[in-house]
């Protein structure tokens, strides 16, 4: 049932992981995580577990990579990088959310003339 | 490549490579977690409580796995296996049922793919030709005349191909026999001459050599042939050098120009080539023979409507010049429709009956899963309780009765494979019989059926079995007794449907049983008994050379073959008459001539005069054959050339023209009035000659038995028009073929270059021109027992299955004082009851359908109309009893329940 939900949660969940990598470079998972309650400013609380899946697809779709390296406390993590595509996808989906924001914000300031 | 495309792909990879994934998730999660609960106890949390909101902020770890597995495949791929897994499982765990299910499927599914690929070969698949679409059948049609389809003459078809605007090439094509002789024993061959530009018509080339030139159908020049690759092995040893190769072909060398591929095939499918060419002032050259085939290509754009009235327009303006031709026009159809037009309605109607076979095997089918899924229903019902939803549970029994249905399908598709083995038996019947095979159409075909089929007879077990009150009642009670009555109304329905079905496929059967005995019944007008035929091919050195206008009837030599063979033949011993004949009985209504009654006043234009059936005889043909005498004489050998000049009429021609009179001593004309004939178009020295009628014999069909005989005139070969190939009849008294040898030195003494050919009993032919009809009532009747078996089968299922269920019931009804034979009855009258209603539903629909389709089927049926009643009732009365049996064994066993035991088990 919670599928509905999760289809539009993906597309935000994608943009805000590419923009996560795209500024801090690559990263684990609990770092991705952190990263983007941070910027929401515990917002967005979202059940991290939900992050793994969201990664998985990400990386079907060619758009980053992975590689098992050592963290800053010397343990195993899998770290996660943009990849040349998933680059421009990012480029392309962040004009796409400009485009629609923008739409949105004058409809909703009930714009007169 | 698109992301989307790139997530698939990887996604079906994961669906089928379970890689370390899993894995290196748990090491991910198992990281996050450290990494959170570090955060935590830095954020001043006790080591505890910082791992356990670290869990929580993870989420619930179960759910996290399965949705990254759901992630990492194709979740539609996973049920998709574990579905037929589990499928696979319950097949093997009831072989009983699983056995008897393939097989059923495969009988009934291997059955329709059998057909189909015939239907494919022969209806579907064009012809082998550069593009056959385009290519037509030109024909002559004379409706005033009450003349359909009849064939080209040689004129007509040279003025068509050169003044037409419509057809990019148009050939003629005609079947002869030539005989070959040389080191081996004289042959002789089926030839198809053709005009020049025939191969062109077609689109093919001969792989060796070359095609005919135009110049090769004048008369000199025409001794060429092309061969069939069969020939070229046989004969010629498959050598390429086919320069300056002759054959001696009635008597005279022919060049061999070309060879034809292995693949290439035509309906006539002769031995080799020739051209189509005439002697100068040669007969067969003249407005009156009409005895070609043309075909032609369309040229691009042009629809068969506007080549037709092209066509019409050079006729007409034919017949303008030569009044012969008045009211003749012509009529296209495809070349296919020449060559299978016969056959669509026949193949058509085996395809319906097939499909119902297959359809009263699904009700079956339906009705053993039905059963079996009352046998499953604890299993079902708790699946369905540990979370499965209906949607699934339906899926799964789908999916296994899809199972079933593909394996029943492959096993078919074998059975077909073994029946189409056989198809070589029926190349007389069926054209195109080379180019029907288990091809991919037909394995398309197959698998889409079964896939049907499987959703056909799956699904209403399907829905049943996963209603949700269904399930709720099983567990309750721990179903053990009498399952929901709705179940037992399906499975009745089912039982209905089955007996309609049979009802109408056996109403068909019987129908066409029927027609084929009526055939069989109709009165042949010759005893076809101990009787033997055989055609000798006369070649041109018999002939007179230059045609002669002034004589009528055989040439010497010609002559001189009757005389002095029939006779000797006539003494071999045990031989008891023996005649000649232009053609046999059956082989068709194929030689018309002008028939002129004189008594009457001269019709007033050529479209006018009247027509009649000829055959040109001499010998003891009548008696060879039992064709009996009705009234004045037979004509025999002694009426030759210098005799009073006479013929011999059937009965149908004597009702036509003298009803109420006699038509002995009438005079009669076997040629048009001369007043009627252009001057210009008589040769020198030709007279108008008229015979006399001397007798009357009864009807001997010539066309085939559905169809009356046409009036027919008979003469003497020594009179009048006689045929080059003529069919010698001979009566024995013991089996003909012993003197079949004996016959052949008789023949060898006279000339030893003649070949005997066509050698058959009578019997035979009999036997060839009811083939058609009697294969299809053979098939029908096997699918009509086929579709009895099934239905008995299904009754017999489910009224056991009921007695079984209400054992108890029975148990208690005898405790109660109810005797055996009442407890028998109720258990009959239940299942007739069904069959009752069965046979209504079927009678109805089949009474519906006969009004319905009246028209179509009274052309393959003969002699009985598609309500007959006694077929009805026959049908209808087999159905009963065999019901009543199916009913029977099931209902004793109900009369042998110990009361005491059923109780017991309640």
């Amino acid at each position: 049932m919670g599928e509905a939900k999760t289809d539009v949660l993906q597309g935000t969940l994608d943009l805000m992981v590419l923009k996560t990598l795209e500024a801090l470079g690559p990263l684990h998972g609990y770092g991705i995580a952190r990263r983007i309650e941070q910027v929401s400013e515990n917002l967005l609380q979202l059940n991290q577990g939900t992050l793994y899946p969201a990664l998985l697809r990400l990386q079907q779709r060619g758009w980053i990579k992975s590689e098992w390296g050592t963290s800053e406390n010397n343990r195993k993590a899998k770290f996660y990088q943009l990849s040349p595509v998933g680059r421009r996808q990012l480029a392309v989906e962040a004009k796409n959310w400009e485009r629609i924001s923008g739409v949105m914000a004058r409809l909703l300031s009930g714009q007169e003339g | 490549m698109p992301a989307w495309l790139r997530e698939l792909a990887s996604r079906l990879k994961g669906s089928f490579h379970r890689s370390g994934a899993e894995i290196e998730l748990s090491d991910e999660l198992q990281a996050h977690v450290e990494m959170l609960t570090e955060e935590n106890i830095r954020r001043g949390l006790d080591a505890n409580e910082a791992r356990r909101q670290a869990r929580l902020k993870l989420g619930n770890d179960s759910q996290t796995n399965e949705d990254y597995r759901r992630q990492a495949g194709l979740p539609f791929i996973e049920v998709l296996r574990q579905d037929l897994h589990y499928g696979l499982r319950m097949l093997r765990k009831s072989p009983a049922f699983t056995g008897i299910a393939v097989l059923t499927l495969a009988l009934g599914i291997g059955a329709n793919s059998a057909i189909f690929s015939v239907v494919n070969g022969v209806l579907l698949q064009p012809l082998p030709y550069e593009d056959p679409g385009r290519l037509i059948n030109v024909f002559n049609t004379a409706p005033s005349r009450d003349l359909d389809i009849f064939g080209g003459s040689p004129p007509d078809f040279r003025a068509l191909r050169e003044r037409n605007q419509s057809l990019t090439s148009l050939s003629a094509l005609s079947i002869n026999f030539f005989n070959l002789t040389g080191p081996a024993q004289p042959e002789r061959l089926r030839v198809a001459v053709v005009s020049a530009e025939y191969f062109t018509t077609l689109g093919v080339k001969p792989v060796v050599g070359r095609a005919f030139l135009p110049n090769e159908e004048q008369w000199g020049s025409h001794r060429v042939v092309i061969l069939t690759d069969d020939f070229w092995r046989t004969h010629l040893g498959a050598d390429p050098n086919i320069q300056g190769k002759t054959l001696t072909l009635n008597g005279e060398r022919y060049d061999v120009v070309g060879v034809m591929s292995p693949s290439f095939y035509t309906a006539e499918a002769p031995a080799l080539w020739a051209p189509m060419a005439f002697k100068p002032k040669d007969s067969y050259d003249s407005h009156n023979n009409y005895y070609l085939q043309l075909l032609g290509r369309l040229k691009p754009g042009i629809t068969r409507e506007q080549a037709r009235l092209d066509l019409n327009g050079i006729m007409t303006s034919i017949a303008q010049q030569f009044p012969e031709n008045k009211g003749i026009g012509v009529g296209l159809r495809p070349l296919r429709d020449q060559w299978v037009g016969d056959v669509r309605l026949p193949l058509a109607v085996l395809l319906c009956a097939v499909s119902f076979v297959l359809l009263i095997a699904c009700v079956n089918l339906a009705n053993l899963m039905l059963a079996r899924s009352a046998a499953r229903q604890k299993e079902i019902a708790i699946r369905s309780a540990l979370g499965a939803g209906r949607k699934r549970l339906i899926r799964q029994f789908i999916t296994e009765s899809i199972l079933l249905a593909l394996l029943g399908g492959a096993l078919g598709l074998g059975l077909a494979y073994l029946c189409l083995r056989l198809l070589p038996l029926a190349h007389d019947l069926l054209p195109r019989v080379q180019q029907v095979k288990l091809d991919g159409w037909v394995m398309l075909f197959t698998l889409a059926v079964s896939v049907l089929t499987g959703v056909l007879f799956g699904l209403l077990p399907a829905f049943q079995s996963s209603r949700a009150r269904q399930l709720n009642e099983t567990l309750k009670e721990g179903g053990r007794t009498s399952d929901g009555s709705g179940r037992n109304g399906v499975r009745s329905v089912l039982v209905v449907a089955e007996v309609a079905l049979a009802f109408l496929l056996l109403i068909a059967c019987g129908l066409a049983l029927k027609s084929f005995g009526q055939l069989m019944r109709v009165d042949r007008g010759f005893d076809s008994r101990h009787v033997l035929s055989f055609m000798v091919n006369l070649p041109d050195s018999y002939g007179r050379g230059e045609p002669d206008p002034t004589q009528i009837g055989a040439p010497p030599k010609v002559a001189a073959f009757f005389q002095e063979l029939l006779p000797r033949i006539e003494q071999l011993p045990g031989v008891k008459a023996a005649g000649a004949v232009t053609s046999l009985p059956l082989t068709g209504e194929n030689w018309l001539k002008f028939f002129v009654p004189l008594d009457r006043p001269v019709p007033a234009s050529m479209d006018k005069v009247p027509t009649a059936q000829y055959r040109a005889i001499t010998g003891h043909y009548f008696e060879a054959l039992g064709i009996r005498l009705l009234k004045g004489r037979l004509i025999n050998e002694h009426d030759q050339a210098n005799s009073a000049l006479s013929v011999v009429v059937n009965e149908t021609l004597a009702r036509r023209f003298w009803r109420d009179g006699d038509p002995l001593g009438k005079t009669v004309l076997l040629t048009p009035p001369q007043s009627l004939i252009p001057p210009d178009e008589i040769p020198a020295g030709f007279r108008v000659h008229s015979f006399t009628v001397v007798g009357v014999v009864a009807d001997a069909h010539y066309g085939s038995l559905d169809q009356a005989p046409q009036p027919l005139v008979y003469a003497s070969v020594l009179q009048n028009d006689y045929s080059s190939s003529p069919f010698i009849t001979v009566h024995t008294e013991g089996d003909p073929m012993a003197l079949v040898n004996s016959i052949r030195s008789e023949l060898a003494q006279f000339d030893n270059s003649l070949p005997m050919s066509n050698i058959a009993l009578m019997d035979e032919v009999m036997s060839q021109s009811v083939a058609q009809p009697r294969l299809e009532a053979i098939l029908l009747a096997m699918f009509g027992a086929l579709a009895m078996l099934l239905a008995s089968v299904g009754i017999y299922g489910v009224m056991s299955y009921t007695v079984t269920q209400r054992t108890s019931e029975f148990g208690i009804r005898m405790a109660l004082g109810a005797s055996r034979s009442t407890v028998l009855k109720m258990v009959i009258a239940r299942g007739l009851r069904l069959t009752g209603i069965g046979l209504a539903a079927g009678l109805t629909t089949s009474l519906v359908l006969a009004f319905a389709v009246k028209k179509v089927l009274a052309r393959i049926l003969f002699g009985v109309s598609t309500t007959d009643p006694a077929t009805f009732v026959l049908v209808a009365g087999l159905l009963a009893v065999v019901a009543l049996l199916a009913c029977y064994i099931p209902a004793r066993r109900a009369t042998k329940v110990d009361p005491m035991i059923a109780l017991r088990y309640e």
